[in-house]
């Protein structure tokens, strides 16, 4: 009898989740209804791998560039100098927002912006932040990076009108995210979880 | 596997095996007990129980085909067990102890569809494995007695019993393999993974010997069956014995982290966070354009700072400590001030404390720098590092606590930075103005405060004129 790889691949991975590591009855969840567990080191240090980024230090643009095939789109993202757009900058940070990012579905593309006058520390956050979003499905890419769908917004949301408040689930992870992002990219080759990847028995 | 190879072996030696590995067992359980899975307890009992197999042999010869088959369905029930478990590690499928998450091994990582196939190594294989134990169930075969003439069907179970499991230790070895190359981090896990590449080698090598051995059973005549087949229990020995040793080296290599889980997982994050909102506030409050009192502060403070001529790093220690301590003190330009917008001094002392605990580990320190420019093609020719912060936290608490000049930390007394951030605190709205503060009473104080309102007088006289 013939089986076509596409049936023969759903028929492996149904035979794969037979043997998955049960859920740790006390692993943290976003609190939603039908809540799923939150990103996890360990699940964040796969993407890095599958993405060619693990175990290396790697700034956003390496992170960007990985990410572009994976979501089958173009990401552009600028830091606007503070003195260029003054107004810009100033309705930003009176509105709480750190960073802008659209994505546009007819061209496939996303741009990011950030203010340059940004405290480094902050403005590399802000940006890996939004790359969390595209990597997680939230902007409606035609793919995601992330293992799990996308999380939906808190019940006090309204993101075309003002900011997230903190408690937003989609929000939290990819706050995560952004610090998974930011550790294991300062840190490359001496991050323990990329270390015990190559450390399986 | 076939444990006619120790059937063979004379009794004493036997005997002398299953002490060796007794002993093996509890060393490799002591020097495992730590570690991530329980396989080096696992591979160290089966090849008790294959010893005493071959110890029970020895003693009790088998009447019977179908015993045979037995225990060969046995003793290679054991080898998938091993196989598979190597493969579900490789795949991130095993639950690990100490509370760690399972992870696939990199190269996994990076093809998912390794990670589905290593995933059904054990249903692969004992389904062949159930397959050829009823054929030769119902159809019998010398499956222990490798010089005796075996029948053609034979042959075919031991296709069905090769087949999968050569592919699964091959894949596995292959894997090891890719993982103890230059992409491994540390010298010791490359050490770790071509030992382990060694160990599942050599079941390749042994299944593909075991394969070869019933195949001759099958295909050739009496005299070069039996020069043939003992040939091939030697060589299923070495690597058994091979993979025995490889695996043992592997296990009891140890590496440590060279930066804690714990400090990655949530200090490092939590420093993250804390400074991420501490920034984010300065910014707002700053660009935003609604503190008007410490920016012209601030304004006064650079030209002060060109005026005494000290550098950048400490012109951005002396702004930071204004903008934190401004935060914490509260504005009363502010319309809403609450705990949820600002930052507490308990915050700012959690912040301070977090940044002390990371500075402290030697390999993570040097490495808490961010770039200061993030144009792609720049390497990090600019950064900023924790030091200047982890200094304007500190110093925005002191200024706050209204701490006495007699009690400051004595690397601040003699410091311009702090001495300016003093003089420029009033007007920055950190200590409310009009407060009898005094002359400062150190060198370094009475410059700062004097540049500080030269700086500030010049631009009363600019904005005039």
């Amino acid at each position: 009898m013939r089986v076509s790889p596409v049936r023969a691949s759903r028929i492996l991975a149904k035979l794969g989740r037979i043997f998955s590591v049960p859920e740790d009855p006390e692993v943290r969840t976003t609190g939603a209804p039908d809540a799923r567990p939150v990103l996890t080191p360990e699940e964040f240090q796969q993407e890095l791998a599958y993405l060619g980024l693990s175990a290396v230090e790697f700034r956003p643009g390496a992170y960007r560039k990985a990410l572009e095939p994976i979501l089958e789109i173009r990401i552009t993202a600028r830091v606007f100098p503070e003195h260029l757009k003054p107004g810009l900058a100033r309705a930003m940070a009176r509105e709480g927002r750190v960073a802008l990012v659209s994505y546009d579905k007819e061209e496939k593309a996303a741009t990011i912006l950030v203010p340059g006058s940004l405290p480094p520390l902050a403005r590399l956050l802000a940006l890996n932040h939004e790359l969390a979003h595209l990597a997680s499905g939230d902007l409606g890419t035609p793919r995601r990076l992330a293992k799990h769908p996308s999380l939906p917004h808190g019940p006090k949301c309204d993101p075309d009108e003002k900011p997230c408040p903190p408690e937003c689930p989609r929000e939290q992870e990819a706050e995560l995210r952004a610090y998974y992002m930011t550790v294991a990219g300062t840190l490359g080759p001496l991050n323990p979880y990329a270390e015990r990847m190559f450390d399986t028995l | 596997m076939s444990t006619v190879g120790y059937q063979q072996l004379p009794f004493g030696l036997s005997v002398g095996l299953v002490f060796l590995l007794i002993a093996f067992y509890v060393a490799i359980l002591s020097a495992t007990e730590k570690r991530g899975t329980r396989f080096g307890g696992l591979m160290a009992a089966a090849f008790v129980l294959l010893s005493l197999g071959s110890l029970v042999l020895s003693f009790f010869p088998i009447l019977s085909w179908r015993i045979e088959v037995v225990v060969l369905l046995v003793s290679d029930a054991v080898l998938i067990l091993l196989i598979s478990w190597v493969c579900l590690a490789q795949a991130g499928r095993l639950p690990r102890r100490r509370g760690q998450r399972a992870q696939s091994l990199e190269e996994v990582a990076r093809r998912p569809r390794l990670r589905t196939i290593l995933s059904a190594a054990p249903v692969v294989m004992f389904g062949c494995w159930l397959s050829y134990g009823t054929l030769l169930l119902i159809f019998p075969a010398p499956a222990l007695d490798a010089t005796a003439q075996a029948p053609p069907h034979f042959l075919l179970a031991a296709f069905i019993a090769a087949l999968p499991e050569a592919f699964f230790s091959g894949l596995a070895a292959w894997l090891y393999l890719r993982a103890s190359g230059r992409r491994t981090p540390t010298r010791t896990l490359r050490l770790k993974n071509l030992f382990y590449s060694g160990g599942t080698f050599s079941w390749f090598a042994v299944v593909l010997i075991v394969f070869a051995s019933m195949n001759a059973q099958v295909t050739l005549p009496d005299d070069a069956r039996e020069a043939v087949v003992n040939g091939l229990l030697v060589a299923e020995e070495i690597f058994t014995l091979t993979s025995l040793l490889s695996f043992a080296l592997g296990l009891t290599l140890r590496y440590v982290p060279a930066v804690s889980e714990a400090v990655v997982g949530r200090v490092y994050p939590a420093l993250l966070r804390l400074q991420d909102r501490l920034d984010t506030l300065r910014w707002q409050r700053v660009s935003g354009g609604t503190e008007r009192r410490l920016i012209k502060a601030s304004y006064y403070a650079s030209d002060a700072a060109e005026l005494l001529g000290f550098g950048e790093e400490d012109l951005r220690r002396c702004l930071t400590t204004l903008q934190i301590a401004a935060i914490m003190a509260g504005h009363p330009d502010q319309a809403r001030q609450s705990a949820s917008d600002g930052i507490t001094p308990e915050m700012a002392r959690e912040l301070h404390r977090l940044q002390a605990r990371l500075l402290r580990e030697e390999a993570l320190a040097s490495r808490l720098r961010w770039p200061t420019d993030l144009a792609e093609d720049q390497d990090y020719a600019a950064e900023e590092t924790v030091g200047p912060l982890h200094d304007a936290v500190e110093a925005a608490l002191t200024l706050t606590s209204r701490t006495e000049p007699d009690q400051v930390d004595e690397r601040f007394v003699d410091s311009l930075w702090y001495g300016l951030a003093v003089a420029a605190a009033p007007d920055a709205g950190v200590i409310p103005a009009g407060r009898p503060d005094g002359e400062p009473t150190n060198l370094a104080g009475r410059r700062a405060r004097r540049a500080y309102h030269d700086a500030k007088e010049s631009a009363r006289q600019m904005a005039v004129g």
